[in-house]
């Protein structure tokens, strides 16, 4: 009986340790999720409460409102935020689409092929990267002033696509580093050109590397706020952080309009993030090469 | 189905000299098997053939097409990798039938195509499944399907065993042996595994240090080396090759060494003669005797160490400074106990002799030894 009871102790304590790390575990991740999506519903709720609401002590977790939508509609009617979105979204999709491809090509370059200076194009990639933006702004500043590019929408993807291809490139030599050579020497060997190799072989495998960085440079596109502030005077060219950043007055700052307009503001951010979500998942080159 | 003929090709890299002036021509439909050890230039070798690097000097003929400056897709030839190279991204179908949609081939004709592969290889059940979804010996059939899909002039095979298990190894090996017959295109194979070499080739190169040590068919390989590291390398266990000397005067020469005293026949004294101090003297493992007494003509040592094998047994003996190997039936082998003083004959015929400066085979006259191939004459 004794020696039952015991067997039964052995069996149970492993159980009982197991269950409590699931517990720990999930309790773990439960409150990571709530760290990351509090600032979320934060933003929400305090552009949909009624002003006065907004500074209450102890705050309302649950905002008492009559419309959810009204706030939003108001912001659309009396603002311009719709065109700083459109001009927003030229500008990323343009900066990041540009630093995507022209970012592969030098990736794919770097990664693939040996030649004089090879070596030194690496560090000068890394080096741009050393240099504070606000150090460079004024010189930019001047030299834009001086091919007409500012208060344009295309200077300032111009500027942007400066300091993103660098950082383009060195991901996405990363990633081609992780493709292994064989494959598109196979590819070559089975009457595919370099081109068509690239296409058919290396770009499908590299598609999560290619999603990231369109992702990542989409958004600091989107939220970039210095060289904007500098390059764009005109209001109708105004992007999105320039536009939410016109909400601050002097004396009084229209809190449930400005958090109504990040909630919008990181909406296209978060689309484009679920489109490409699926591309992310890294482990697509899994199987073709032993090892 | 082609010659390929390399001319006195070399490749250099900034830091080293990989293939140092190597030529050989391979036959139409043959199977020619490149052996060495890690290193030796036998895969930069096949690279250059495939045009996936450039030859530094020399010439590369595929067929009576000088190929150095035709780039890989123009030189119809098929590669499997060690690696394999499966696109992870297409399924068997698509990998199968990459290079025929290159080609822009009717599809019906690709279907077909790829079905017959197929059959031939047993993956109809698995074209729809990714590279990721298959087991090493699956990937491997599926790398071969790739290469012989395209019926290429010239297959070319870079190690393409050495990821699978031994047991895979061995029934792949005569897969792709029956395949080269069936298919009869002329097929450049790289191993380091002098087992794979022996059993599939009928030439084999052996290379060491970027250079060809030796071209010859297996059995001449193994029978007359054509230097030291050629009877070193080929063979498991491999060639014995002790130190050893020409004692005695007139016609009663003998060889010695530690614990050797052999009688020497008049014509290989006289060939060996001119080596002066001293020379190496082999023999393969198998070409021994068991003596009864432990004086007299052989060789002579103390058992080191005996290893069962089950069909036969390996016992290591010790001779002053030297080693060697001799391969006994288990039940010769069974009655030996370390330590135990033993004397062995040797088949004076198979006896093999090498400069012991150049490591180069010494040519006796009477055919006890004999000088191989070393590097085919460029033509």
């Amino acid at each position: 009986m004794s020696e039952a009871a015991s067997a039964d102790m052995s069996d149970l304590v492993p159980r009982i340790s197991a269950a409590a790390w699931r517990v720990a575990a999930g309790a773990t991740i439960v409150l990571l999720c709530f760290l990351g999506v509090f600032p979320f519903y934060w933003m929400f709720v305090t552009s949909i409460r009624p002003g006065p609401e907004i500074f209450e002590f102890p705050p309302k977790l649950l905002p008492s409102v009559d419309s959810v939508f009204a706030p939003y509609l108001t912001l659309f009617q009396d603002t311009d935020l719709a065109l700083w979105i459109w001009n927003s979204t030229i500008v990323s999709v343009m900066t990041a689409f540009f630093a995507s491809l022209v970012g592969a090509m030098t990736a794919y370059v770097l990664s693939r092929f040996r030649f004089p200076g090879r070596g030194s194009s690496m560090v000068a990639l890394l080096m741009t990267q050393m240099l504070p933006a606000i150090l460079l702004a004024l010189p930019m500043y001047v030299f834009f002033a001086r091919l007409g590019l500012l208060n344009s929408l295309f200077g300032l993807s111009i500027a942007y696509l400066a300091f993103l291809i660098p950082v383009a490139a060195a991901l996405l030599k990363a990633f081609f580093d992780a493709i292994p050579k064989e494959l598109e020497e196979a590819s070559l060997i089975d009457g595919a050109s370099r081109i068509q190799t690239i296409f058919r072989v290396t770009l499908p495998l590299s598609l999560p590397g290619v999603a990231s960085t369109f992702l990542f440079c989409f958004i600091i596109s989107w939220d970039e706020f210095l060289f904007a502030r500098m390059f764009i005077r005109q209001p109708e060219n105004w992007t999105v952080s320039l536009g939410l950043a016109s909400f601050s007055g002097e004396f009084v700052t229209p809190w449930d309009q400005v958090m109504a307009a990040a909630t919008i503001i990181t909406l296209p951010a978060a689309a484009i993030f679920l489109a490409l979500q699926r591309y992310l998942v890294r482990g697509l080159t899994a199987g073709g090469i032993k090892g | 189905m082609a010659t390929a003929r390399l001319v006195n090709v070399s490749k250099r890299y900034p830091d080293h000299l990989a293939v140092d002036g190597i030529s050989l021509s391979v036959e139409e439909g043959e199977f020619m098997v490149l052996v060495g050890p890690s290193g030796c230039g036998k895969s930069t070798t096949l690279r250059m053939i495939a045009g996936l690097e450039h030859a530094t000097a020399g010439d590369i003929w595929i067929g009576d097409r000088l190929v150095n400056r035709v780039s890989p897709r123009d030189r119809d030839v098929a590669m499997v990798f060690q690696s394999y190279a499966l696109y992870p991204n297409m399924n068997v179908h698509r990998n199968l039938s990459y290079t025929l949609r290159l080609r822009r081939l009717p599809k019906a004709d690709i279907d077909l195509k790829v079905r017959g592969v197929a059959e031939s290889l047993d993956l109809t059940r698995l074209l729809d499944r990714k590279p990721g979804q298959l087991s090493g010996g699956q990937r491997q059939r599926v790398a071969l399907g790739r290469a012989i899909i395209r019926e290429p002039e010239l297959f070319l095979m870079d190690e393409p065993l050495s990821n699978l298990d031994a047991k895979l190894r061995v029934q792949t090996r005569s897969e792709i042996t029956r395949l080269q017959r069936k298919f009869g295109v002329t097929t450049i194979y790289v191993t380091h595994d002098q087992t794979e070499a022996m059993t599939m080739g009928k030439r084999i190169v052996v290379m060491n240090d970027g250079r060809i040590q030796q071209i010859d068919s297996p059995r001449e390989l193994y029978r007359h080396p054509a230097n030291a590291f050629v009877a070193q390398f080929i063979g498991t266990p491999p060639m014995n090759l002790l130190e050893c000397r020409l004692d005695g005067a007139g016609s009663a020469k003998t060889l010695k060494g530690e614990g050797m005293n052999i009688a020497c026949a008049d014509a290989e004294a006289d060939a060996l003669a001119s080596e002066g101090g001293g020379f190496l003297v082999g023999f393969r493992p198998e070409d021994t005797e068991i003596l009864g007494g432990d004086r007299g003509e052989g060789i002579y040592g103390t058992a080191a160490a005996v290893e069962e094998l089950g069909h036969e047994s390996l016992v290591t003996v010790s001779s002053g400074s030297s080693q060697f190997i001799v391969r006994l039936a288990p039940a010769e082998a069974e009655r030996i106990r370390p330590g135990e003083r033993m004397g062995f004959s040797v088949d004076p015929a198979k006896l093999r002799f090498f400069s012991r400066r150049t490591g180069e085979a010494i040519s006796v006259l009477g055919g006890a030894a004999h000088r191989g191939i070393q590097q085919e004459q460029p033509t």
